[in-house]
């Protein structure tokens, strides 16, 4: 078995994605708040919900990117 | 379980001393101070299934000594006798163990017919008592009763042990808080599904040990389970009902028994509140419940759990992924219904106690009528209660005898 190379740009990259993950569910939360007149305070009593939207965002991401590099590889392959 | 149970009483006193229920329920103030304890000894008169509960419970507060009991069937005396042991005096006749023992207060178990000249008697014998519910059976046995009470100055409990349940105690003080707004009706009901017999060993002994199923002893599913649901709805709406109308049949078990195996009824209070009420012997489904209603919301008492019609709306970012799961999942319609049903409200409740309790008070009453008697503590409003829900039950039962409306009767001393 091969040992795995974590590189600090992966890292960074990876970061930067779940970064844009977590504005996306503070977005939502923003725009739940604004359109259900619901209190202001929830931009910090939801924090636990934004970052479980977060991780779930995060993870359909990772899913997409799982997809896209096995679609490459067949067509690598088949070329 | 001893050690539980007393654990449970120090717990509950602290519970009350710190205003976790209401401020307005003095009676509770008896129990903070246990602990300077002068022995108290009772006698107990009646020990059948229900005597026996009261005994064992008795016998699991500090500084209680039961010097003495009272039973004439062979039984219950034998089995109290081995309960409580060669210390304590039997007596086949309750007069004679009135005479001849030297006790603060008996504890009265025994079928409803007795409690009135059992009482009577030893309050007039310079006795505090404590007397299984429902009060009496006539309207005038209760009243004099009550007067008995007030002319010797002797503590009179009935047994009606929500007054110190931790369940209601809790429900009436967020109904006192205007949780669920001014109470506009209450439903209670208490379904069970058994024919309420007890094995006869002869058939000489069927109406002494069946009494509950003839009317020359008792009236029935009124005084054996009624009564206590009428005493919560008097103690909520504080207020007694001026009249009622009900009705009742034998339609299940058919065996002989003169009581009704159900009953319907609608008191009316002076405020404008019902309580609507049944009770039936043939189907168990729904159990038992007092259900107080208001604008605002629902307490179910027997299980301090509030239903609130306007729940809090879920967080803004729920609200908003629902919306969107809604419009990508949900069918439109092309054209509504002319009807639908009336949904009820969606609240699931919330349990209005820190803790799961399973005493229905009971243990709490014993300890506290000890207490007061330890003390001399008069709590004449407990007394009222008794009183007040004996004669609320009183004329729903006589309302379904004569199939008629029923007044509060005149001329009572409350």
């Amino acid at each position: 078995m091969k040992d795995t190379t974590i590189t600090a740009t992966m890292k960074k990259r990876e970061l930067v994605i779940f970064l844009l993950c977590f504005a996306a569910a503070y977005t939502l939360n923003v725009i739940g708040i604004i359109k259900n007149d619901a209190p202001a305070r929830e931009l910090v009593t939801q924090l636990h919900l934004v970052l479980l939207i977060a991780f779930i965002l995060y993870g359909a991401v990772i899913i997409l990117r799982v997809l896209y590099y096995l679609i490459s590889r067949l067509w690598i392959r088949k070329k | 379980m001893e050690t539980d149970r007393r654990d449970f009483i120090r717990t509950f006193s602290a519970l009350a001393a710190a205003g976790v229920f209401s401020a307005r329920m003095p009676w509770l103030s008896g129990l903070y101070a246990q602990e300077a304890l002068r022995k108290v000894k009772l006698g107990m008169i009646g020990v059948g299934s229900r005597g026996s509960l009261l005994l064992t419970l008795l016998q699991e507060v500090p500084g209680v000594e039961i010097t003495c009991f009272c039973d004439d069937y062979e039984p219950n005396f034998d089995r109290a006798q081995q309960m409580i042991g060669a210390g304590a005096t039997g007596y086949t006749d309750y007069r004679k163990m009135l005479d001849q023992e030297q006790i603060d207060g008996v504890v009265i178990a025994t079928p409803l017919d007795l409690h009135a000249r059992m009482t009577i008697d030893a309050l007039d014998a310079g006795l505090h008592v404590f007397c299984e519910k429902a009060m009496a059976k006539t309207y005038e046995e209760c009243d004099l009763m009550l007067q008995a009470h007030r002319r010797n100055n002797k503590i009179l409990y009935i047994g009606h042990q929500r007054l110190f349940s931790a369940r209601t105690l809790k429900g009436i003080k967020e109904i006192e808080r205007g949780s669920i707004g001014d109470v506009t009706q209450i439903r209670a009901y208490w379904h069970r599904n058994n024919d309420w017999r007890r094995p006869v060993p002869s058939p000489e002994l069927e109406r002494r040990i069946n009494w509950r199923l003839y009317r020359e002893y008792s009236c029935g599913l009124m005084t054996e389970l009624a009564s206590h649901h009428l005493q919560v709805a008097n103690w909520i709406l504080r207020e007694n009902p001026d009249y009622v109308w009900g009705s009742g049949s034998i339609n299940h078990w058919k065996d002989g028994r003169e009581v009704y195996d159900n009953v319907n009824l609608v008191y009316h209070y002076p405020s404008g509140t019902h309580v609507v009420y049944d009770s039936l012997i043939s189907n168990k489904k729904y159990g038992m419940q007092i259900e107080v209603q208001g604008p605002l919301g629902t307490i179910e008492l027997e299980t301090a759990y509030i239903f609130k019609e306007f729940p809090e709306p879920a967080p803004g970012i729920l609200q908003l992924l629902n919306n969107i799961e809604k419009q990508v999942f949900d069918v439109v319609p092309v054209g509504g219904p002319t009807w639908v049903p009336e949904d009820p409200s969606e609240d699931r409740g919330t349990y209005l106690l820190e803790r799961i309790i399973k005493s229905d008070g009971t243990d709490i009453q014993m300890a506290s009528f000890v207490s007061d008697v330890r003390n001399n503590r008069l709590d004449p409003w407990l007394t009222e209660q008794g009183y007040s829900s004996g004669i609320a039950t009183l004329m729903g039962y006589e309302s379904m005898l004569s199939n008629r409306i029923v007044t509060w009767p005149e001329g009572l001393s409350l």
